[in-house]
């Protein structure tokens, strides 16, 4: 079921000219998408990268991303709406 | 979007670090949930195993000054921060606020950007 392009791994699977309903099909691919997380969140999948630590001292927080600051909390929270 | 965000319900995952250390950016991006981020929750190198992505807080976020995300300009000035000869195949380029003001620049240097420091 998995392939292989572009040396990545896809999963598809083709139901021909099977048209599932459309609640359906959303549903399975939320499933598809959940073991998909799980299987990403096995810290065997992944490696830890590395940037020099010189470089984050430039940035508030030493964070080089969204980040709020502690010392001036904003209203509300930064996740996002639903 | 901010193409570095913590992961959190509604965020995309926009980048995995595969076994070759090499950021393997995902074609589509990929919601992801709180059974998800519950899963990473104690792991260690979250940020360092991953990237994702989520709306821009603007003025919110301690990296928004003068109008606009300071984090950009500052990788592209720092001649430590590595660059990238192609762009990554992004999902998020449209709508990535790094790229809106940097255009190629900030996706050269994109691939190398971890969201903190190791511990």
């Amino acid at each position: 079921m998995a392939e292989n392009e572009y040396a990545g791994t896809k999963f598809v699977v083709d139901l021909g000219s099977l048209k599932l309903p459309e609640m359906l099909e959303r549903q399975v691919e939320a499933e598809i998408r959940a073991v998909v997380l799980k299987a990403l969140a096995t810290p065997e999948v992944t490696s830890a990268r590395r940037l020099d630590p010189s470089i984050f001292g430039t940035f508030p927080g030493s964070t080089l991303g969204l980040w709020l600051d502690p010392d001036n909390p904003e209203l509300g929270t930064w996740e996002t709406p639903r | 979007m901010c193409p570095s965000a913590p992961p959190s319900p509604g965020a995309v995952l926009l980048a995995i670090t595969g076994p070759d250390g090499r950021p393997a950016y995902l074609p589509r991006p990929l919601p992801v949930d709180g059974d998800f981020v519950a899963l990473l929750d104690g792991q260690p190198d979250v940020d360092q195993r991953f990237r994702f992505s989520a709306p821009c807080i603007q003025h919110r976020c301690a990296h928004w000054q003068q109008g606009g995300c300071s984090i950009p300009g500052k990788l592209a000035a720092d001649p430590a921060v590595p660059v990238t000869a192609d762009l990554p195949r992004c999902s998020i380029r449209r709508t990535c606020r790094w790229f809106a003001q940097l255009g190629g620049d900030a996706c050269r240097r994109c691939p190398a950007v971890v969201r903190t420091a190791q511990e």
